[in-house]
């Protein structure tokens, strides 16, 4: 297989198939993409339900300390008796209107609770006047009451103020172990699953991680790796805001629902690619058969050609051999066998040309012919060729005029221009024969070589000139019993193209007149004879 | 001259044969390139006409062969294999010529003259390189002659003849004589053979063959050249 046909043949088949991989592959990169961004998009709102469930714990326990801190007895012993009573209070205190602290009071005389609780809040509380100027951290809260978050001992500690009519402050520190407790209980056991349309669900995990990075809680059967990242994450609400919520799942699960789309792409594509492999084959198939039928034609036409050469050869040798005999007796005696014989050597010479064009016009379809250029005379070729066509064009009356011009040395592929003037003059015979007359005129320059070939027959029409070197085209269909193959022209013309010429016809007001002009370069010598 | 001539055919390789002892050579004949080659060796030829396609060893292998040991002698390749790669593989292994089927009498003489002539040159004989009988001068290692500014083809048998008779200028020379010069001792001739021979030598180097003034007839006893 030429390589030419096995890369049209991979053009065939690799072409579309890339491009419709390439296709593919963006559409299933879009559909995978879109696949992700639907998981983030439910994974992010498992995690805004598990938000929801804290905003609205939070939101209980705002009201039930709003109405717990609507005090009006400050004594310290009414204030550690509701500590005592009310476990979700881990400390009460109270600031006067003017800013003082008149709960617990540092002067006074103070438990451990108290203590502790002035120790690592007071600075940031009373010092810092947050609370007493009514400001609070949490945005958009209303100024009268809020939540507060200060870091002390093992972690986060929520602190919620009630700013009273009367101005003074009353705040809440909540117990850390008791509301985190009750935040869990709050919270879900199980995780819900995410399904993509009808792709299977897949096992979750959601975990509260604190401000230092510490899982809290975690709910869901999913078991993450230790490095996996987490499918979504969002921070909690306030006052929780510097926790936050991560979502797990297993995306081995719903992998495969991006992946679908890609397994169905090599699919399409595995199937496109098995029909244009088929259809390639088939048409290489075909087309290999059509070239071997055409191989074998052609090889069946060289092999008889062939053969046809050496019987031919000795018709012809013996026929001029006998021919030379006869030329030994005298004139009148051996007139009658001299026309005989020259009839069975013009026939062989016509049937040397025939099978040459056959075998020319063979090689070129198979691109095979080279020239040859040796140093010689084309005048010497043309005179033998004519020598050749005498008998015949006597024949037929025809009479013939060689004005010779080209007699140096040149360097010339002298078969080829044999051939070339051979069909031309064959032509002559054929076709003009009732001219009468035909004239070869040949010139010569530094680098080339013309011959005129003319005759006085009836011409060719005009509507058919451009067509006459086309093989197997004929115009004599329409003159009657004249015989002919239709590649005469087209090799004569081939010949002098790849001798550095050219066959055209010449315009002419009669007959017909074709110019033949080949590369001639003078030989190493020079050209003078 | 010497000739060997290897072609499986038998009618070509007979009509060959008749072509080249017409010219004057002397040609020994092979069937197939063994043969071919034995006779080389045995008798070694001036120069070797080669058929390609013979059996049992084709023309190419015979003239590679013979190149081996006698690199300088002549080689034509006849052949019915005209493709351009076929002269090209010829040519390359240093055949001086290439003559293709089916050729015509006159094609093989030409390409066999131009050889001779080859062979000649190469030669660098110490013979003169011409002569003249009358306003006819010979230029035998060229095969030609030359009246004036006419150039005439000779053979090699037709030089052969001339000089023959040039060297016994103004002596009869009788029919044996000239046979064994000219055709050799082993050639029986028919009574006719040198007369037209002679005939159509004339045609071509007297100005009027019919009143010659070159090559002249002494009835019943020979032909001579007056000088």
């Amino acid at each position: 297989m030429a390589k030419k046909q096995i890369i049209l043949f991979s053009l065939i088949v690799c072409l579309p198939l890339a491009m419709l991989a390439w296709l593919g592959w963006r559409l299933a990169r879009e559909e995978r993409g879109m696949v992700q961004q639907q998981l983030s998009d439910l994974a992010l709102k498992r995690l805004e339900d598990a938000d929801l469930v804290v905003a609205k714990y939070f939101q209980q326990r705002q009201r039930e300390l709003l109405e717990l801190t609507d005090l009006d007895d400050f004594t310290p012993d009414s204030l550690r008796q509701i500590v005592r009573d009310r476990p979700e209070v881990g400390q009460l205190f109270v600031l006067h209107a003017d800013g003082r602290l008149l709960h617990p009071d540092p002067a006074g005389e103070l438990n451990d609770s108290e203590r502790e609780f002035l120790l690592h809040a007071r600075q940031t509380l009373v010092d810092k006047d947050l609370i007493q100027n009514g400001g609070s951290e949490e945005r958009g809260s209303p100024a009268g009451h809020g939540w507060h978050v200060r870091y002390w001992g093992p972690g986060l500690n929520l602190i919620f103020h009630h700013r009273l009519p009367s101005g003074n402050v009353v705040g809440v520190l909540l117990p850390r172990s008791r509301w985190i407790a009750d935040l869990i209980a709050e919270l879900p056991e199980t995780a819900p699953a995410i399904n993509l349309r009808k792709g299977p669900g897949s096992e979750a995990r959601i975990r509260l991680v604190n401000s230092a990075g510490e899982v809290v809680y975690q709910w869901g059967t999913f078991q993450p790796e230790e490095t996996a990242e987490s499918l979504a994450a969002m921070p909690l609400s306030n006052p929780l805001s510097a926790w936050r919520l991560e979502y797990f799942a297993d995306e081995k699960g719903f992998a495969s629902v991006g992946r679908s789309a890609y397994w169905n792409l090599f699919g399409a594509l595995a199937a496109v690619a098995l029909g244009l492999i088929v259809v390639a084959v088939y048409f290489y198939r075909e087309y290999a058969r059509e070239m071997r039928e055409a191989v074998q034609r052609v090889n069946f036409v060289n092999q008889v050609s062939h053969e046809l050469k050496t019987p031919l050869t000795n018709i012809r040798m013996y026929a001029e051999l006998l021919e030379t005999d006869l030329e030994h007796f005298d004139a009148e005696e051996a007139a009658a066998s001299q026309a005989h014989l020259q009839v069975i050597v013009t026939e062989s010479q016509r049937l040397s040309r025939l099978i040459a064009n056959v075998l020319t016009f063979a090689r070129q379809r198979r691109n095979k012919i080279t020239l040859r250029k040796t140093p010689a005379r084309a005048d010497e070729v043309i005179a033998a060729v004519i020598e050749r066509f005498r008998p015949g064009l006597a024949q037929k009356e025809i009479e013939v005029a060689f004005d010779a011009g080209a007699g140096d040395t040149v360097m010339l592929d002298a078969d080829a221009l044999e051939q070339i003037l051979g069909n031309l003059i064959s032509n002559v015979e054929k076709y003009a024969a009732e001219g009468k007359h035909m004239k070869i005129v040949s010139r010569q320059d530094d680098r080339q070589t013309t011959i005129v070939v003319a005759d006085r027959g009836p011409g060719i029409p005009s509507a058919v000139q451009k067509k006459i070197f086309r093989p197997f085209y004929r115009v004599s269909d329409r003159i009657e019993g004249a015989t002919g193959t239709g590649i005469g022209l087209s090799i004569a013309r081939k010949l002098a193209r790849l001798h550095g010429g050219d066959v055209v016809l010449l315009p002419s007001d009669s007959g017909t007149r074709f110019e033949v002009t080949l590369d001639t370069p003078q030989t190493e010598h020079g050209g003078a004879a | 001259m010497k000739v060997l001539l290897a072609e499986d055919d038998q009618f070509t390789r007979e009509g060959l044969a008749e072509i080249l002892r017409g010219e004057g050579y002397r040609v020994i004949e092979a069937e197939n390139g063994e043969a071919a080659l034995e006779l080389f060796e045995a008798d070694p030829p001036d120069f070797v006409c080669l058929d390609i396609m013979m059996p049992k060893l084709s023309g190419y292998d015979a003239c590679k062969q013979m190149r081996a040991t006698r690199p300088l002698v002549p080689i034509i390749f006849i052949s019915a294999k005209s493709e351009e790669i076929d002269k090209v593989i010829g040519l390359e292994l240093g055949a001086d010529d290439f003559i293709v089927k089916p050729f015509g009498v006159k094609e093989v003489v030409a390409r066999i003259r131009a050889v001779t002539r080859r062979c000649h040159a190469a030669a660098a004989s110490t013979e003169p390189k011409s002569f003249h009988m009358g306003d006819l001068e010979v230029f035998p290692q060229e095969l030609r002659a030359r009246r004036d500014e006419q150039s005439i083809e000779l053979s090699l048998r037709d030089v052969k003849l001339l000089q023959l008779l040039h060297g016994h200028r103004g002596e009869v020379l009788d029919r044996n004589t000239i046979f064994n010069h000219c055709w050799g001792e082993d050639y029986f001739p028919n009574s006719r053979t040198l007369d037209q021979h002679i005939s159509q030598l004339r045609k071509r180097i007297e100005v009027s063959p019919k009143q010659p003034k070159i090559i002249r007839t002494v009835h019943g006893a020979g032909y001579r050249f007056e000088g």
